[in-house]
């Protein structure tokens, strides 16, 4: 079921009035359209993939993305300092990460991710399955070493389990054998803090997560949703500078997944939360874009990074607002476009929204979906440490692509699917005439259907994916 | 988002809700009156057990007089009990140094193999002169030798099983244990001791199982020409049969199902009930054991008096500890450096081994002749024939009946406390009725001995399929039933292939008891007839008795090289292919 359905944030959006955070946002007066459109920035070395989607009316309902790639280094508002600021919780640097499998062959799992953790935000990873999310959220909580580069926490270097951190796993992690109360006191008894001080602290933590009554069960008698109560109690006692959500809400139910999502968040307004900064994992485009400041977005084998995107939207987000719903897709755009497997899960979804909005969605120029890994052209797009800025697709920033004329990320998409380096055209036909035949429906070799829309880029408003794989 | 408010939960662990106050000051009464009883026995045997010894020496046998049996079998069950106490802390110790430390655990797990496979008697003609010096004058020596004895014949499967519980820890269990920086005592009582408590459970009445088949051999010892024997239902057994007492046998196995039903409901019953709370699943168990003694101490309010006076204990014992360290602090040093410690390490390991058994070599040479070690092997090869049989036949009668008794509840309810009871009924006790029978019927002891060593071990194999059946998947037996699968297809695509994980770790186990169980087997004796059957189990045990430490020496390291071998050739690949082909888990 798609949660974008249903309606769900009315139940608790009654609470959350006021707009927080406004710390991470660049430019506060702005809409989050003006907002986006500024921050996209020129950037160096800049592969821009484009899509139009050509419908009936091919001005209005045209929509492209445009992803701007670069090598350099970082420039969002928060993100410009080094090691040294003050506000860094915790900095990795270059981490690679690869395991060695029983037949000796290593598997390369992240590669060359740089990622700065700051106080007062609310970061989202995202990523499918395979991505090396989990990973990488592991060898920042210093459970995993890296295999080269360094975590710091607070500008030290980590040896072991980083103290600045409190994990809530997706299965809960919870001793099986030891009462509600006993588990969230657990994490104090290891600093330890003597009985009698620890036992109102969590008896505390208990209530404010709504677990009053329940300190003596045992978790096997509580409900997914309540374990997982459990679960952010038992970090949250510890008052850690950062929180860790390892794909925290995915065991849920979509009712209780949303209930605790809008929990979590009401903890993070309060002024006295003790957490100074929340990383959440999690492969659900929307839950990224309704709690984070800051997207960060892996590719798969090995993870690397693709995009980071800071999300302006004030809160409490609207998940029906044209904004959210903006962000969404051009997360979503990210996401497809960069991989290499994509038209069974968006193929046929461009096309469901091409009848769904009486518009036939037919040929894109872009086929970013396969060429990123196989096209010399493109590879640049992929690079690693890239930053990537969010253009907001309707303001037609990039609309040119549509057209095909000229633009330099359609040259380069196209001419892989064309065979040949560089003919600059962007029609549908062409840009696959290297392995299109009259009776092919899928471009060999490139996964991408014939003569359909570009998965990874679709026409705007037509279908939110609520979540990944 | 739905409450399913539980009382259960409120009251706490029991199962029902809190209990009348009349009802539980009843349970008081109860404890109190069971704790005291126990302390009073214990008050009673313990200054019998340091004993001096008399002007005669060690006895060298015991009374046979039927009276002494209930004061006999409670020294048995001290002795047991001692045995077990010393066995869970060896399975801790050495279980933790085996599984935290990779070089440690190199050595230390084929180290366990080789115990593993060392029988009892070997154990016993090595260490009984080191007891009887350490508490000269006191019968405290004979009796630390007996517990020794017992303790070898425990301790390892409990060992092996604690450490496979550590090493198979739930992932995220351990990273949280890491993430909220438990020290590592705190780790230890709160994920590694819980986590492996079911299996280590289970092990634990194995090993009090394995315990009584030798109690015989533990009680009445038999090493360098001499026997020393202690009060005990084993030595009452053993002396019985000297003399020929049928009446004295019978007595003494009703005394032992009485003992083993009687420690079932003292101790396992209640400690299954308890430990299901250790089972890691994520929705309350279907089928939940219950146990009367339990459930009175829960009535009671005896958990509340120890909370109150362990807990201070427990929280001081949390700061002591607090130098060990927390857990997962320290990362694994340098690659290259490791690798070079890694070497040095080997070698050295190697150097001492080749070291160990050129010396063995040279003294088998010098006092015997390398010849015996060919003649010990030829013996392992006949003794190895008899066990490849054996577990041929079990598995092939008890597969079948393990099999549906565990995929049916209703006659696994029935019969799971008989076969419990069976199991640990120590088989050695009907030898002497055995032997009489092989006596009348001529039979060869070469084919007896097999039925005599069936008799120990064939209930791995049993207790193994009927927990590996029980096992199956709804879902799978839905889908066979479904599917119109006919009986013999069931059994060949789903049932089989389903047990035979189980039924390699029953076989392995059951074929290490077969190897340490031909010392007993091979060699039966009642009044005048001594059958003896050809084998490495009747080499060690004779060379024992006449105190030839060079032919012990090459009967256990006969023994130990054939069962190392056989585990790593055989058992292992099979284990493998168990788990990669045939885990149910997914």
């Amino acid at each position: 079921m798609n949660d974008t359905t249903m309606n769900l944030n009315d139940m608790n959006d009654t609470h959350d009035t006021d707009t927080t955070n406004t710390t991470t946002a660049p430019q506060d007066g702005a809409t989050p359209t003006e907002k986006t459109r500024d921050i996209m920035t020129t950037t160096n070395r800049t592969v821009q993939q484009t899509a139009g989607i050509t419908a009936d009316n091919q001005t209005d309902n045209r929509t492209s993305a445009g992803i701007h790639t670069s090598a350099g280094s970082t420039a969002t508002a928060h993100d410009a300092g080094n090691g040294a600021d003050p506000t860094t919780i915790i900095s990795a640097q270059h981490i690679d990460k690869h395991f060695t499998s029983d037949t000796g062959t290593a598997l390369s799992v992240l590669h060359d991710l740089s990622f700065d953790l700051h106080e007062d935000e609310i970061v989202a990873i995202l990523g499918r399955s395979g991505a090396g999310k989990s990973t990488f959220l592991r060898i920042l909580a210093g459970l995993v070493p890296p295999s080269a580069g360094t975590v710091a926490y607070r500008g030290t270097p980590l040896s072991g389990p980083n103290p600045g951190v409190a994990l809530v796993f997706q299965t809960f992690a919870l001793m099986p054998w030891l009462t509600v109360q006993d588990n969230v006191e657990l994490g104090l008894a290891a600093r330890g803090v003597p009985r009698g001080q620890r036992t109102p602290v969590a008896l505390a933590a208990i209530d404010s997560i709504g677990l009053d009554g329940f300190e003596s069960a045992y978790p096997k008698e509580l409900s997914g949703g309540m374990r997982q109560r459990v679960g952010i109690a038992r970090a949250l006692v510890l008052r850690p500078d950062a929180l860790f959500m390892d794909e925290p809400f995915s065991a849920l139910d979509v009712l209780t997944a949303e209930n605790l999502r809008q929990e979590v968040l009401k903890l993070w307004k309060e002024k006295n939360r003790g957490i100074k900064s929340i990383l959440i994992v999690t492969h659900n485009i929307e839950e990224a874009v309704q709690m984070a400041d800051r997207v960060v977005v892996l590719g798969p084998h090995p993870g690397h990074l693709i995009a980071q995107m800071p999300v302006n939207l004030p809160r409490p987000r609207d998940k029906h607002s044209a904004a959210f719903g903006d962000m969404v897709d051009t997360l979503y755009a990210i996401l497809t476009g960069k991989s290499n497997t994509e038209q069974e899960t968006a193929g046929p979804a461009g096309v469901a929204a091409g009848t769904a909005e009486g518009t036939a969605a037919t040929a894109t120029t872009a086929t970013t979906a396969t060429s990123a890994s196989t096209s010399p052209a493109t590879s640049t797009s992929t690079s690693a440490a890239a930053e990537t800025r969010f253009a907001d697709t309707k303001a037609g920033a990039a609309q040119s692509g549509a057209k095909g004329s000229g633009a330099s990320g359609s040259e380069a998409t196209s001419s892989a699917h064309a065979g040949t380096a560089g003919t600059g055209t962007t029609d549908a036909a062409a840009a696959h005439a290297g392995c299109c035949g009259p009776d092919e429906t899928v471009c060999r070799g490139h996964g991408v259907p014939c003569g359909v829309a570009d998965p990874g880029l679709r026409p705007h408003w037509t279908m939110k994916p609520s979540s990944m794989g | 988002m739905t409450f399913t408010f539980n009382r259960r939960a409120i009251a706490g662990e029991g199962d029902t809700r809190p209990a009348p106050l009349t009802t539980r000051i009843l349970s008081d009464c109860l404890v109190v009156a069971g704790i005291l009883a126990f302390g009073g026995l214990i008050a009673y045997l313990l200054p019998t057990i340091a004993a001096p010894i008399g002007p005669h020496g060690v006895p060298s046998g015991v009374s046979t007089d039927v009276a002494q049996l209930p004061y006999y079998a409670m020294r048995s069950v001290l002795r047991m009990a001692v045995a077990l106490l010393v066995s869970l802390v060896f399975s801790f110790i050495y279980g933790l140094a085996a599984a935290r430390s990779r070089r440690a655990g190199k050595i230390l797990i084929p180290l366990l193999d080789i115990l593993q496979s060392v029988p009892i008697l070997g154990f016993l003609s090595i260490s009984v002169p080191f007891w009887l010096t350490l508490f000269p004058g006191s019968m405290l020596g004979v009796e630390a030798a007996s517990i020794f004895a017992i303790f070898t014949s425990q301790a390892w499967n409990m060992t092996f099983s604690f450490y496979h519980s550590l090493r198979s820890e739930p992932k995220e269990l351990v990273e949280a244990a890491k993430n909220l920086r438990l020290t590592s005592w705190q780790r230890f009582w709160t994920l590694d001791v819980p986590n492996a408590c079911i299996p280590l459970l289970w092990n634990c009445m194995m090993s009090v199982s394995g315990g009584w088949f030798f109690l015989t051999a533990s009680e009445m010892i038999s090493v360098n020409n001499r026997t020393y024997a202690l009060p005990g239902i084993g030595s009452f057994v053993a002396q019985s049969a000297a003399e020929g007492r049928f009446g004295g046998i019978g007595w003494a196995i009703v005394a032992m199902v009485l003992v083993v039903l009687a420690i079932d409901f003292l101790l396992w019953k209640p400690l299954t009930a308890w430990a299901e709370k250790f089972r890691i699943t994520q929705n309350a168990s279907s089928a939940v054991s219950t146990s009367l003694v339990l459930t009175i101490i829960r009535q009671s309010h005896v958990d509340e008096w120890l909370g109150r006076l362990l807990r201070p204990i427990g929280d001081l014992l949390d700061r002591m500890m607090r130098p060990f360290g927390v857990t997962g602090a320290s990362r694994p040093a340098d690659p290259r450096r490791r690798r070079a410690g890694d070497l040095v390490f080997n070698v050295i390991v190697w150097i001492l081994l080749a070291a160990g058994v050129v010396y063995m070599l040279v003294t088998i040479r010098h006092d015997t002749g390398l010849g015996e070690l060919a003649y010990a092997f030829a013996l392992g090869g006949l003794t190895f024939l008899r066990v490849a049989l054996l577990i041929v036949l079990c598995s092939l009668i008890w597969v079948p009946i393990g099999a549906v008794i565990g995929m049916t509840p209703k006659i696994s309810r029935f019969a799971q406390p008989i076969i419990q009871v069976l199991a640990s009924f120590p088989a050695n006790f009907i030898f002497p009725f055995v032997t009489l029978w092989f006596v009348a019927w001529h039979i060869d002891i070469g084919w007896g001995s097999i039925l005599l060593m069936a008799l120990g071990t064939q209930w791995y194999i049993l207790f193994n399929v009927i927990a590996g059946a029980s096992q199956i998947p709804d879902d799978l037996r839905e889908m066979a039933a479904n599917m119109h699968l006919s009986r013999w297809m069931r059994w060949k695509t789903l049932i089989l292939p389903a047990v035979f994980s189980s039924w390699c770790t029953g076989g392995i186990t059951a074929a290490g008891g077969a190897w340490n169980a031909s010392i007993v087997s091979e060699v039966v004796s009642y009044r005048s007839h001594t059958l003896t059957a050809q084998g490495i189990g009747s080499y060690i045990t004779s060379a024992t008795a006449t105190g030839d430490m060079t032919r012990v020496l090459i009967g256990v390291a006969v023994m130990g090289v054939l069962v190392v071998a056989i585990n790593r050739l055989f058992w292992e690949p099979l284990q493998r292919l168990a788990n990669r082909r045939y885990a149910l888990t997914v």
